[in-house]
């Protein structure tokens, strides 16, 4: 299978509290981490604040470099100073549609950026890719949007701004940080639909980062549970949002509101309100699992499958209701 | 307790005047439950802030009143006002970052809000100690500063310092917006348990249905300024009239039905500097007919307790059933 995207044992560390005089403890914010996006499939990666998620993605978009491991785009590694090849080949489209546009610019110059940056195409030209581009993104007609400026736009306007310039390149990878959860409830399912529809009809692979369990469904194929630096849980997702079989990831999807008043808020285990307590050799989860056991304290769990394409880290992955 | 009458707020911009609230009658009784939810822009903030007297120096009461406790709170003199909030009504809001001070310890903090009212510093720790025990903090997190605290730390404390004059009005800004889902729910859980020991009204407004589904036993459905459906929680969000309330429900995710499709409502919220004309609704309505377009339908009771504005609510079941197909809403663009 071809892969656009492959991510080897990728670690990132910083060094936290770091003073003058040195010092500082080692957080590894990504530990280890594998995984492949073929064309045309979109990985959703959730978990909470602090799990190393947005850290994986600037991993992969070249904003940070690995510590260890390896990243490849297209078969291509990407080395220590990512060249414009790998600049084109992957795009990003960030959390606030508000922040990450310039006002100054008008959407027409916003999209046509990224063409001009790369020298790409004369005057015309990169003005009937940007307006090609506007269209894909379901701002019709694109013309009528060019000499627009963001605060013209509503919030779902901006993000479909922020999705053309990003997809003008023909990227083979789009990473998105976030992308609905600073819009309205009533113009997120719109957008979701239109990164899915992107992803399958320019046969690009896209990472879906998020800390929303209830939108994954909508726009993922994969799903992958990350929880300090680590995938704790992947596989299909529906799998894994209807059969979870890590606590965390079971903690994650009971812990998500239900729009239903009749239906009782589920009752979440005492033991995850703990903090994030030590747990050097052994589970990084333990300290707040509610199924833990002695052996969880001793040994760090692998990833491994329980199912065709369904991994779980948890010693007591598939037993956990035994 | 509290109870808005036909308010209308209006805000002086440089572009003129935009009309934030029009025409809303709402009521919270004494411990009860009610969620403000809507688009942003709609007006649920504009109204919480109406509610506590907060309103910024741009905004005016151009019609109706705000009463709380039968006194009208918006014609109050500042000095009366003060001595209202945190002893009887108390505020959380959004930005837990923003409501602390940065360079004073939390129990600075607490003594400083409890001289501003006249209570000694004494009492004002005997009281903060017991009020964190309560939010489940550790009494001596009162000596950390705020950068020191995580954002469900921060914003249990910021709870707990509502607390500290016992109010019987709490009003809550998105208290829970940006906060992971874990901690979102110890903050929901410990919101439902305070309002119940402490008899504690709450004013709560959030875009996030499944939050105040669990909290609030009424809600209304805002748009553009306007209450556009109102009533039981369990009601308004299981068997809606307004089709507006009818794409918000089907707009919003639930993740016991993960691929079932979630619906988009085409378009955005009207400008409020130019006055409407018919429904605010009407021009991203899928059921939208002329009479839509030129009168404002009025809000009227359905059933007891509930209330809703369009001109076909008599027809909600039919439309109900037509508006959980997703295309319908799409088409409307």
């Amino acid at each position: 299978m071809t892969t656009a995207v492959a991510v080897t044992d990728a670690r990132k560390d910083f060094l936290a509290g770091r003073s003058l005089l040195g010092g500082g403890t080692l957080v590894r914010a990504v530990d280890g981490v594998s995984f492949e996006v073929a064309p045309g499939r979109v990985l959703g990666i959730a978990g909470e604040s602090g799990s190393g998620k947005s850290t994986l993605a600037n991993l992969l978009v070249g904003l940070e470099h690995p510590t260890a491991g390896e990243i490849r785009i297209d078969g291509r590694a990407v080395g220590r100073k990512p060249d414009a090849a790998f600049r084109r080949a992957v795009q990003m489209v960030f959390q606030d549609p508000f922040g990450s546009i310039n006002p100054r610019f008008t959407v027409g110059r916003t999209v046509e950026e990224p063409l001009l940056i790369h020298g790409l195409g004369s005057v015309a030209e990169r003005h009937a890719r940007a307006i090609a581009a506007l269209e894909e993104s379901e701002l019709r007609p694109g013309a009528a949007f060019m000499d627009r400026y963001p605060h013209e736009l509503s919030g779902g306007q901006r993000q479909r701004v922020a999705i053309a310039r990003a997809i003008v390149l023909r990227p083979r990878l789009l990473v998105a940080d976030e992308p609905v959860s600073m819009l309205d409830v009533s113009v997120r399912a719109g957008i979701l639909r239109l990164l899915r529809r992107l992803v399958l009809e320019n046969a690009m692979a896209m990472v879906f980062i998020t800390h929303d369990l209830s939108i994954v469904g909508a726009v993922c194929d994969e799903l992958a549970v990350m929880y300090r630096g680590r995938f704790v849980e992947h596989g299909p997702v529906l799998d894994v949002l209807r059969t979870p079989q890590h606590p965390y990831t079971r903690a994650l999807i009971a812990a998500v509101p239900v729009p239903d008043p009749a239906v009782a808020p589920a009752a979440l285990p005492a033991e995850l309100f703990a903090g994030a307590a030590d747990s050097s050799g052994g589970c990084r989860f333990a300290p707040r699992c509610a199924y833990g056991q002695a052996e969880c304290r001793a040994r760090e769990p692998a990833l491994e499958p329980i199912a065709p394409d369904h991994r779980v880290a948890c010693l007591r992955a598939g037993h956990l209701d035994a | 307790m509290l109870a808005l009458g036909n308010l209308a707020i209006a805000y002086a911009s440089r572009s003129g005047q935009v009309q934030a609230i029009s025409g809303v009658s709402l009521r919270l009784e004494a411990g009860g439950s009610l969620g403000l939810v809507g688009e942003s822009g709609c007006g649920k903030s504009t109204l919480a802030l109406a509610a506590l007297a907060l309103l910024p120096p741009e905004a005016r009461i151009t019609q109706g009143h705000v009463r709380f406790e039968g006194a009208d709170i918006d014609r109050m003199p500042e000095k009366s006002l003060r001595t209202l909030r945190w002893r009887r009504m108390a505020y959380v809001p959004q930005s837990a970052q923003n409501a602390l001070v940065p360079v004073h310890s939390l129990r600075r903090q607490f003594r400083d809000t409890a001289a501003a009212h006249g209570m000694r510093a004494g009492e004002a720790d005997t009281r903060a100690e017991k009020l964190f025990r309560r939010v489940e903090l550790d009494p001596a997190v009162l000596d950390r500063f705020p950068h020191e605290l995580s954002g469900g730390m921060r914003q249990r404390a910021i709870i707990a310092m509502a607390l500290l004059f016992g109010p019987s009005l709490l009003v809550a800004d998105e208290p829970t917006t940006g906060l992971d889902v874990i901690v979102q729910r110890q903050v929901v859980g410990l919101l439902r348990d305070l309002r119940q020991e402490h008899g504690l009204a709450l004013l709560f407004i959030s875009h996030d249905i499944g939050v105040v589904a669990e909290l609030c036993a009424n809600v209304a459905v805002l748009y553009a300024g306007q209450v556009m459906e109102t009533g039981p929680t369990a009601d308004v969000f299981s068997a809606p009239l307004h089709p507006y309330a009818m794409g918000l429900a089907r707009a919003f995710p639930d993740i016991r039905f993960p691929d079932r499709a979630v619906i988009s409502i085409a378009g955005h919220p009207p400008r409020l500097s130019a006055a409407p004309t018919g429904c605010p609704f009407a021009p991203r309505c899928p059921f939208a007919q002329a009479v839509c377009h030129s009168v404002v339908p009025p809000l009227l009771e359905a059933a007891p307790g509930r209330s809703v504005a369009c001109h076909f609510a008599d027809r909600a079941g039919e439309l109900r059933a037509r508006a959980s197909d997703a295309a319908l809403w799409d088409i409307a663009a």
